[in-house]
């Protein structure tokens, strides 16, 4: 019986050992560590360097389809009603643009909390920092919908006190409907859904990006197809983007074909063309830059690269050199590291000398010293005191001795 | 006896006008109250987040018993239309401005009684009908006022408006910042309606403090200027804009008091007596002199 409750009371330390010791590290975890939210060791006020949205990660927080469907928002007053706000629709769309953090701000690394946790519930409040709840679920949605909706009024998400819908025969969802977004959520709540207002973005033919480059000025990007031929999800493309992108409605002009908007500047080659790249990485460049001839577009790529595209080179397509996808960083200038094997069935009597016996098996870089065969070595190159064969090339200048 | 009465008149007056001398002080506290108490209260209106629902403007009518239409007709954004100023029926009015930033979203401003700290009205007022507040209210007492409307044409910003058409009872109309609501504990009208809170109700310190902060925060989206923090010696009610004021139809005024000319002369002239007295010394003077001429004439002759 002793020895049970000795063994029973060193069972318990060492679980408290063991717990004690775990304790530091689950804190570590689970309280912040500054780069989950700054991607720069030195972020200051004005430039914090934040990252996604780690919440997910770190939280374990539910997925955008285990969103709640429907909310009420606000409750009912002598003229309007409160909102029954689809939550769900909502959050699909800003699966676009900033996610759950576009509206659950400010808060990114812990689970999402409720508006009042941090909005006075009345405006007679000792914090007059930041706005009271009413204002800041209103300042929420107007902030998006006064842009793209101008026209709507109170009744677009309220439900007028005395209406029809008020006394329960309907309710409106706000926002239930939205092109491209489930609607699954509004039914899902239980509330039937009257005359969805709709979001609706007339998304454009095509775009004509002015890119900041100097090879290809101009890219036509085919919008239509992408989301119709490709059935591309928006959200496929469309990442970290206000809601203004969409719904702005100077762009919301569907019969114009062109639309000339600069790229994001400030980006590397390789982020500016990332979206593209996933399904693109193999077409040639043509394929969007139009004109990439690299002469009508100014672009001399000799002067830029050290490398001039000369008679055999000037009508290569961009691709065939830079095989990397969606990058054209510098490339290896040797010709061997595009052509292969071409010293075999070289004829080298092009170039006015003959190889011959002597110079036949001697090795191309045993005389092209820098590899790229633009300068034309003579004997004097090799045979330094010009009395040949007294002295062989290559042996007094430390060059591989030629083979035989 | 005429000379004896004479000076004795003298010496009454001058006893008068030293006992009024002497009240000078008290007298002059005794005028309209004027007090800046540090905890005076304003409002920060931020006419970057007004969205021009007019719900203040109801909320105002309703409040103070004025004829209005139900909330749910002011939806109609028509009236944004035409340019309007406060009047006798509604003592606050939105307006609209075109937005150089987004042409889709006009800018609105809500128009009311500014409240001045150093208010031209009351200064104006020959009656003492309108105070300055220690919470930062101007209001306007029915029972003194004469109906002069000296008021209207002194207030720089032309708030003050009188109910011309009312043969019996007339009265000054202007915003009195919720007087009676504010004495009961709670907001002024306009401010607790407000659905996006672009009225913030608070110390005016806070205020100034936090439209500075606003603007420090957003620089793009606000011009570095507070309307009324220094405006004619300062308002309680301040403005914030994403454009100049100019184009917001504020008026341009200095940042001197607006009674101050007027009062420091009217002021000069009566300040503790002394040129009063001094006039009657001069008078009395000339009167001494002439006097003895006179006796000097009768002996001559």
């Amino acid at each position: 019986m002793r020895t049970l409750l000795l063994i029973g009371l060193l069972c318990s330390i060492g679980g408290t050992v063991r717990a004690q010791a775990r304790v530091p590290a689950r804190a570590g975890t689970a309280a912040m560590d500054c780069r989950a939210c700054h991607t720069s060791a030195t972020p200051t006020k004005n430039s914090p360097a934040l990252a996604a949205c780690p919440r997910l990660k770190i939280t374990g927080y539910h997925a955008v389809d285990e969103a709640p469907p429907t909310l009420t928002l606000g409750r009912d007053g002598a003229t309007y009603g409160a909102v029954i706000f689809a939550h769900r629709a909502h959050a699909h769309m800003a699966e676009t643009g900033k996610g759950c953090n576009g509206c659950h701000h400010y808060d990114q690394a812990r689970p999402i909390q409720k508006c009042k946790n941090c909005h006075a519930v009345s405006r007679q409040r000792e914090d007059l920092g930041k706005p009271d709840l009413k204002a800041a679920m209103h300042r929420q949605c107007l902030d998006c919908h006064r842009e793209w909706n101008p026209a709507g009024s109170c009744a677009t998400c309220h439900v007028k006190a005395g209406s029809a819908a008020a006394k329960g025969a309907v309710a409106p969802v706000a926002g239930a409907s939205v092109a491209g977004a489930p609607v699954a959520g509004a039914s899902a709540a239980g509330a039937p859904v009257a005359a969805p207002r709709k979001a609706t973005v007339v998304a454009p033919q095509r775009v004509v990006y002015e890119t900041g480059a100097k090879e290809g000025k101009t890219v036509t990007f085919f919008h239509a197809d992408h989301t119709g031929r490709f059935a591309l999800a928006c959200a496929a493309c469309h990442q970290n983007e206000s809601c203004r992108g969409c719904h702005d409605r100077k762009l919301l002009s569907g019969d114009r074909t062109v639309l000339a908007r600069q790229t994001a500047k400030g980006l590397t080659d390789e982020q500016a063309h990332v979206r593209c790249a996933a399904c693109h990485a193999k077409d040639e460049c043509s394929t969007c830059h139009k004109g990439m001839s690299t002469k009508t577009i100014g672009f001399d790529h000799g002067r830029r690269t050290g490398f001039a595209l000369n008679r055999f080179h000037a009508p290569l397509t961009c691709k065939q050199c830079h095989t990397a996808p969606g990058a054209f960083g510098r490339i290896n200038a040797s010709c061997e590291s595009c052509h292969k094997g071409w010293q075999a069935k070289f004829a080298h009597a092009r170039t006015g000398l003959t190889l011959d016996e002597q110079h036949k098996d001697v090795e191309c870089a045993g005389c092209h010293e820098d590899k790229t065969f633009r300068d034309r070595p003579v004997c004097g190159s090799c045979h330094t005191d010009k009395t040949w064969p007294a002295q062989k090339p290559g042996t007094a200048a430390g060059r591989p001795a030629v083979k035989r | 006896m005429k000379s004896q009465n004479r000076r004795s008149f003298l010496k009454t007056s001058t006893a008068i006008t030293v006992a009024a001398t002497g009240l000078t002080p008290s007298t002059a506290h005794a005028g309209p109250t004027n007090i800046l108490s540090p905890d005076r209260m304003g409002v920060l209106v931020d006419t970057t987040v007004c969205i021009g629902c007019r719900n203040c403007e109801w909320a105002c009518k309703t409040a103070h018993g004025l004829e209005t239409p139900p909330l749910d007709a002011y939806e109609d954004r028509t009236p944004l239309a035409k340019m309007r100023r406060p009047d006798e029926t509604a003592l606050t009015v939105v307006n609209q401005y075109e937005n150089p930033k987004e042409p889709d979203l006009p800018i609105t401003v809500k128009v009311q009684c500014m409240h001045c700290d150093h208010p031209a009205c009351v200064s104006a007022c020959i009656v003492g009908a309108i105070a300055k507040h220690a919470n930062g209210e101007v209001v306007w007492d029915t029972d003194k006022c004469i109906g002069c409307r000296y008021c209207m044409v002194a207030c720089p910003f032309q708030v003050p408006a009188f109910e011309y058409h009312k043969a019996l009872g007339p009265r000054i109309m202007k915003c009195d910042f919720c007087s009676e609501r504010r004495a009961d504990g709670k907001l002024p009208a306009c401010v607790e309606s407000c659905p996006v809170e672009a009225l913030t109700y608070g110390r005016r310190e806070d205020l100034v403090r936090i439209a500075k902060e606003r603007i420090k925060r957003s620089p793009d989206r606000y011009v570095e200027h507070i309307y009324g923090e220094a405006e004619v010696g300062g308002t309680s009610w301040c403005y914030l804009a994403g454009t100049d004021f100019d184009s917001l139809q504020f008026p341009k005024l200095g940042l001197n008091p607006a009674p101050g000319v007027s009062e420091s002369i009217q002021h000069g002239i009566f300040a503790y007596f002394v040129p009063p007295v001094s006039l009657y010394a001069l008078l009395g003077a000339v009167m001494w002199t002439s006097r003895h001429r006179h006796d000097e004439e009768e002996e001559q002759s």
